[in-house]
């Protein structure tokens, strides 16, 4: 998916022009990084945690930790590479840390009237991507598949299949060099095959 | 080439990236490969669907939250900063606790037995050790000996040792361990009987210098009386020089020595009780030179006369005990620790 539009459409040039501008003290600079990037962010973001409201939060942390550590950018690798490498930590580490939170919005009504009746579970009706997919039914169960990859494969297919990165940008945004890359990226899909036999 | 390594290149075959020489293996391989062929027909079907997924756009607002992030101070309560991600910091936390409690145990040590020893083992203990200890490595040795000649009948053969004597040499073995743990109970028990009888009782005294009496120290009863008619005589007659009441005295008190001023310098006033001591039959056991402190040993049946004499010339500030116990007044010597103060 947009896998040899990203780079022609973002020149890299124009965000070390931004961000140079934003350590000279411009703040609107920053403010069209944020605009230029944060559809890309969000998505990514959705695609890692699976939950809209999760999705907000670690996108819009992704560009406060990138406001405070931008005077540290090196350019030495692309900005959109150091961009998809703050974002996937934010979202591991709010994976690790809303196991409580998704259980919590589990809500367990007890109905004392009934006795001997189980109870009631009301999932919580938040932004999920059932919604996003509930036109495209295959697609839903693709995006389930994908989800219910471990994390690790899951953030490579992300970031190849759905986010259209290259091989050597994913060895450099996750740290994994390329041959483990190409390997777990295989095994994903292989994964993917059995879990999707009969939708595709 | 594997099915495992073609299957890596598959989705760089079907985007075309893939060099010349690789894609021409590929698809050899794909031709004799069923497996390979559905892997690629399931490849390109799931990129073609992966193509077509939904993107999202981000909230309205995300610029302006984002701003109001920024400008508001860092929030969060404690409990956030310290436990969360619970999966990192809790384990930190954990591992950090238990640093410190191991250097506390270190540094501290709670659990560590008392090794200090209070009292030093008297002569008589030591002895009675020692020959435990000599009694041990015996043991040790006779058994080694007892073994030997079942161990080994043929090593003893080879030498040409009797058993018999060997049996005999055992033998006295065992007496001389059953004459060592006898004596050994017995200095146990003389000890015992020693101290239960308490052959030497212990005073300490605390004595300050009585600034009247200081020049004219009492000895015993006799010499006080004498000193005191002296002094007596003195006043009555027409004054004699101080020079010559201090011969007189020094001629009087053998050793006692008196300072100008009437009250007795450190050194001398503990060669006056040692002179007394010495006088009552007792010995000096410890004195500090030009100090304030005397260890005299005193014959129980001359205590009284020792304190009476002390009293002539010194007022006792503190005396421990206040009395002789019933078992030390069954002592035959009775030690002073003698401090004087100014």
């Amino acid at each position: 998916m947009n896998r040899n539009s990203k780079t022609t459409t973002r020149p890299e040039q124009e965000d070390d022009a931004l961000i140079r501008s934003f350590l000279s003290d411009n703040i609107n600079a920053f403010d069209r990084l944020v605009i230029k990037y944060k559809d890309m962010v969000f998505n990514l973001c959705f695609r890692i945690v699976n939950d809209y409201d999760d999705a907000n939060d670690c996108a819009q942390e992704t560009f406060i930790k990138v406001y405070n550590s931008l005077k540290q950018f090196r350019f030495q690798s692309g900005f959109s590479t150091w961009l998809y490498r703050i974002a996937i930590n934010t979202c591991r580490n709010r994976i690790a840390s809303s196991g409580n939170r998704i259980r919590k919005k589990m809500l367990r009504i007890d109905n004392p009237g009934e006795q001997g009746s189980d109870p009631v579970e009301i999932h919580d009706c938040s932004f999920n991507p059932d919604s996003v997919f509930e036109k495209n039914e295959q697609t839903r169960i693709i995006h389930q598949a994908i989800d219910a990859l471990p994390e690790e494969l899951k953030i490579l297919v992300v970031l190849r299949d759905l986010e259209g990165n290259s091989y050597e940008e994913i060895a450099d945004i996750t740290g994994v060099n390329l041959g483990t890359v190409k390997s777990r990226l295989a095994r994903a899909r292989h994964l993917l095959r059995e879990s999707l036999r009969e939708v595709i | 080439m594997k099915c495992d390594d073609i299957q890596l290149l598959l989705d760089e075959y079907l985007e075309g990236s893939l060099p010349a020489g690789d894609a021409a293996r590929v698809k050899e391989h794909l031709k004799k490969c069923a497996d390979c062929r559905d892997e690629l027909q399931f490849l390109k079907k799931y990129m073609k669907k992966t193509e077509t997924f939904p993107m999202l756009k981000a909230p309205d607002d995300f610029l302006e939250k984002i701003h109001r992030k920024i400008d508001a101070p860092e929030r969060g309560t404690l409990i956030e900063k310290l436990f969360f991600p619970l999966k990192i910091k809790v384990p930190l936390e954990v591992a950090a606790l238990l640093a410190l409690a191991v250097t506390g145990l270190l540094l501290f040590k709670p659990f560590q037995p008392e090794l200090t020893e209070y009292k030093a083992e008297k002569p008589g203990r030591q002895i009675a050790m020692e020959d435990k200890k000599l009694l041990q490595k015996e043991t040790v040795a006779s058994r080694s000996d007892s073994l030997a000649p079942v161990m080994g009948k043929n090593r003893v053969r080879e030498k040409g040792i009797d058993p018999a004597a060997d049996n005999k040499v055992a033998a006295s073995r065992i007496e001389d361990m059953v004459a060592s743990e006898k004596s050994v109970s017995e200095q146990l028990s003389k000890e015992k009987e020693k101290s239960s009888r308490g052959e030497q009782a212990e005073v300490t005294l605390y004595l300050k210098q009585n600034v009247l009496a200081g020049a004219e120290p009492a000895m015993d009863d006799s010499v006080q009386t004498r000193d005191q008619d002296r002094a007596e005589d003195s006043r009555t007659a027409t004054r004699k020089s101080l020079d010559f009441a201090k011969k007189d005295k020094a001629v009087s008190e053998g050793a006692m020595q008196s300072a100008p001023s009437g009250t007795v310098s450190g050194q001398a006033s503990i060669d006056n009780i040692a002179s007394l001591a010495r006088s009552l039959e007792g010995r000096i056991i410890k004195k500090t030179q030009g100090g304030n402190q005397v260890i005299v040993e005193i014959p129980r049946k001359n205590y009284s006369q020792f304190m009476k004499g002390l009293r002539g010339s010194w007022s006792v500030q503190r005396q421990y005990p206040a009395e002789l116990s019933r078992k030390a007044s069954k002592a035959e010597k009775v030690q002073f620790n003698i401090n004087l103060q100014n």
